[in-house]
């Protein structure tokens, strides 16, 4: 049975569109309305503002803290990472196969959180055995809003008591929001400006109250899961179980994915004094080949066209983002090299826009491939382009205007 | 020449010491007790009384290792055990005197014949089960079997699954016999004789056992301290280890509770391997899949040990004269009674009794005329639901010899003094994790290559350089030795 977040009464009211879809237990909005665009060109152009609670959440605290998240997770946060930052990382099983990939944040000293898309209770408990932390779900007891998008800021200087101009990316602090207590971080999973906003659950509406009202005038509009996926692709960002698969929930090797294989080499930290969990595996991997590598594709839009006028059709798109995963070609079309797992039309790009995992040989920008692309019930295949990721980036994603 | 610590001076840590110094290694045990031997070590338990081992029965000890070691020990015939009650006495050994002499004919035919396949396997260490282990080990174990030929083999593998008392009662009519051979095949074993597997198990400790050896336990210790002193090893007493110290993945030596560190090049860990995976090892350095799996190995010790010095002989009612190897148990049913209670945390009121007196071959153990009487309690909680304290420990001496004075009248007038060990005390004093004798349960799931855990059942772990040697690993218990030789031989 699915479950309410702690701003439940607010969005449930506000969905016309009565499309609710499970995300890890809780009732989470596809789109308020019948469909996700006007929630999309807000988040581009003004704020979305979404409700993230379901993301689970760990607080870890102890002086043993950073020691814990370093076994765990392939970033090593023993050294020079300060209160206040945030980094984005996976981590692994023994075997160097991704388990899962988000933040931590080190909140306060003796205080991180983790956030993730599946739980990890048991995982983290496991590796904080002897140590001196205490790690406790908050996933309950948290609730998160993400407002993102360009006016984020100058709504947010209207109700917090710190100068947000000088917050940077990836930055975490505690703050009052309209007299409530929260945690303000500089991050988000749309590739655009934005925040996410961590409160206690018995405080949570206030907290969207106060933010939606100061976002009146800049035409804030609540976002749906919807919107998001289209965000994320544009900005290049995977999902796990969609583009790749949390090797705990894989029946089979080929499944599974190191960090590399899924383009997280940069978030693996491997000089280091205490050695994350599969470091062994994925430097031994690092010796070899990687099997995969991910990749974003331009998809060719003429040749779209080209194949629905074969057929006297107009072209036709899905209507939202989609995850159904489509094998990839070589060039003639005829050898797989791979797997293109999301797809959207950028609205802001015009293209039409994958996210692939293909053999590194085949990962170099510029690489011309195929994908498939199913007409009239005819699997025929179009030009993909490999380019490079993120497909959107704006300044605004990264800058700190407060800073001088 | 490597430089190798050997954590624990119990018998496998010293037979592992032994073939690491005839292998002129350079070796230190360290040993946290102020003397050797752990739970086989005799002792002085009331002045002018010695026991010779908390584990009592020298008959497992393997003979490979006495061999290849050279251990001066001397063998003897195992004592014949009196299985008793409080009306009748059953005596089975190499004289049997029973009222079913074909039943207990039939049972040592089929004890024989695993015990020629069982030595070999016993003795080596078990064959790698994963992807890439080599088929030809494998191969071996699985060609042993067949060669036992095809009925015995499938008769071997029928039975291994089945509960004793289902085992023996086709062999076997009579009742009393049955439920002395279940106590003293399962010793040290969460088993009752109903419990299913436990035949295997039977089959194991039963195939382990040969010739007794003069002196018990006691004597093998202090063979194994003089053979490795003649091999130049060195013992530490009083020195417990804090920590295996690590690095990148390898063991770089131990530091001591007091503070000193050692430099090694490999750690034998020949204690509780639970205690060297999950204490001594860096959590940060263990691998998480060690972690689980050490943690899910079952270990619940339901034995207790009572010493008692006796002013004259222990007299069973049912059959007269000095007898050295006593087995107290009832009817099936009243051992697997007192097995159930165990899983409610309680004690019964009548117990178990595997019991030795050792002063029947050597009276210097006691003043003359007196006796020492050694008994294993089986169906003792390590968890008691009252708590272990003196008054529980008080409340299961009486129990003890409530139990033993309904075979042997009068016993209680005899008694000049008596130690009592809980499960808890014999964790406490000897490592032993939950009190468990073996280390880890001797059952089917636990043993050969699953001993202590799949994937870490040949001595060796995740850690380079670290070696587990004792009875957690195969072939477990009882009293062989044949752990600590093994990781030797690996190492």
């Amino acid at each position: 049975m699915l479950r309410p977040t702690p701003f439940h009464e607010r969005t449930t009211a506000l969905c016309e569109s009565w499309k609710f879809k499970d995300w890890a237990g809780k009732v989470a909005i596809c789109t308020y309305d019948g469909h996700s665009e006007r929630e999309y060109f807000a988040v581009r152009h003004s704020a979305g503002l979404m409700d993230a609670s379901p993301l689970y959440k760990y607080d870890v605290y102890g002086p043993d803290a950073a020691k814990l998240l370093s076994r765990f997770a392939t970033r090593d946060v023993t050294n020079g990472f300060g209160v206040g930052r945030v980094t984005y990382c996976t981590w692994c099983d023994e075997r160097g196969n991704v388990l899962d990939d988000g933040t931590i944040s080190h909140l306060a000293e003796g205080h991180w959180r983790v956030t993730s898309s599946e739980p990890w209770l048991r995982w983290l408990l496991r590796h904080g055995r002897r140590l001196d932390v205490r790690v406790e779900e908050t996933t309950e007891q948290l609730g998160c809003l993400a407002l993102q998008g360009p006016h984020a800021r100058d709504i947010l200087k209207q109700c917090v008591d710190f100068d947000v101009d000088k917050m940077r990316f990836f930055r975490v602090r505690k703050t009052k929001l309209d007299g409530v207590d929260v945690w303000l971080s500089r991050t988000g999973y749309t590739g655009d400006l934005g925040f996410e906003v961590w409160v206690d659950a018995a405080h949570a509406l206030p907290v969207w109250d106060a933010i939606m009202a100061a976002g009146r005038i800049h035409g804030i509009t609540p976002m749906g899961l919807d919107a998001l996926d289209v965000c994320r692709i544009e900005a290049g960002y995977i999902l796990q179980g969609v583009d790749y698969f949390s090797a705990k929930n894989c029946i089979i090797e080929a499944r599974k994915s190191t960090p590399h294989e899924i383009g997280l080499g940069h978030a693996v930290d491997l000089d280091r004094e205490i050695r994350f969990v599969g470091q062994d595996a994925v430097e031994a991997e690092l010796k070899g080949a990687h099997k995969w590598a991910l990749v974003g594709l331009d998809v060719s839009w003429p040749e779209i066209e080209a194949l629905y006028e074969e057929y006297s059709l107009p072209p036709h798109l899905a209507p939202v983002a989609c995850r159904d995963a489509v094998p990839v070609f070589e060039e003639d079309g005829r050898t797989q090299v791979g797997q293109a797992t999301s797809h959207t039309w950028s609205p802001l790009l015009k293209r039409q826009l994958s996210l692939a995992s293909v053999q590194p040989r085949f990962a170099k920008p510029g690489t011309k491939l195929k994908i498939e692309h199913t007409v009239e019930y005819e699997r025929r295949t179009v030009t993909a382009t490999v380019v490079e990721r993120p497909f959107f980036d704006p300044e605004r994603k990264r800058s700190t205007p407060g800073r001088a | 020449m490597a430089r190798v610590v050997v954590i624990g001076g119990g018998h496998n840590g010293l037979a592992a010491a032994v073939r690491l110094a005839r292998a002129k290694h350079q070796v230190t045990v360290l040993e946290a007790r102020p003397t050797p031997g752990g739970s086989a070590a005799g002792a002085e338990f009331h002045p002018g009384y010695r026991h010779t081992g908390i584990f009592h029965d020298a008959s497992t000890f393997s003979d490979v290792v006495a061999r290849d070691l050279g251990l001066r020990i001397t063998r003897r015939p195992l004592p014949d055990a009196v299985i008793a009650t409080a009306e009748v006495a059953r005596t089975v050994g190499a004289t049997a005197d029973l009222p079913d002499p074909a039943g207990w004919a039939a049972y040592r035919k089929r004890l024989d014949e695993v015990r020629k396949y069982a030595s070999t396997v016993l003795s080596e260490p078990p064959p790698r089960t994963d992807a890439d282990a080599p088929l030809l080990p494998l191969a071996k174990t699985a060609w042993g079997l067949r060669r036992l030929g095809q009925a015995t083999m499938m008769e071997l593998l029928r039975i291994g699954p089945m509960a004793v008392e289902d085992w023996l009662a086709e062999m076997i009519a009579d009742p009393i016999t049955r439920a002395g051979l279940a106590l003293e095949g399962l010793h040290g074993t969460w088993m009752g004789p109903r419990s299913p597997t436990s035949t295997a198990t039977l089959l194991l400790l039963e195939s382990l056992r040969g010739q007794d050896v003069q002196g018990g336990p006691a004597a093998v210790v202090d063979a194994l301290v003089d053979a490795l002193k003649t091999a130049g090893g060195t013992l530490r007493c009083e020195a417990r280890v804090a920590r295996v110290l690590t690095k990148a993945g390898r063991v770089t030596g131990v530091e001591t509770a007091s503070g000193d560190r050692i430099d090694a090049d490999h750690v034998v860990a020949a204690c509780d391997p639970r205690h060297a995976l999950l204490d001594l090892v860096d959590p940060l350095e263990l691998p998480p899949a060690l972690e689980r799996d050490m943690s899910d190995v079952r270990a619940r010790g339901l034995c207790a040990k009572v010493h008692l010095a006796l002013s004259g002989p222990l007299e069973l009612a049912a059959k007269p004269g000095v007898h050295e190897r006593i087995l107290v148990a009832g009817q099936p049913n009243d051992l697997e009674r007192a097995f159930d209670q165990v899983k409610y945390r309680r004690f019964a009121d009548r117990l178990p009794l595997d019991i030795r007196v050792p002063t029947a071959s050597d009276s210097a153990l006691a003043p003359a005329g007196h006796h020492v009487v050694s008994i294993l309690v089986h169906a003792v909680p390590f968890v008691l639901d009252e708590g272990w304290s003196d008054a529980t420990r008080e409340k299961l001496g009486n129990a003890v010899l409530a139990s033993l004075e309904a075979v042997a009248p009068g016993v209680s007038g005899r008694v000049v003094a008596s130690e009592v060990l809980t499960p808890a005390d014999l964790a406490d004093r000897f490592g032993l994790p939950q009190g468990h004798l073996w280390h880890g349960e001797l059952a089917i799931d636990q043993l050969f290559v699953a001993r202590p855990f799949l994937g870490t059942a040949q001595y060796a772990t995740a850690i380079g350089g670290l070696w587990l040697a004792s009875a957690g690993t195969h072939p477990g218990g009882g009293f062989t030795g044949l752990s600590g030789w093994n990781a030797a031989g690996r190492l």
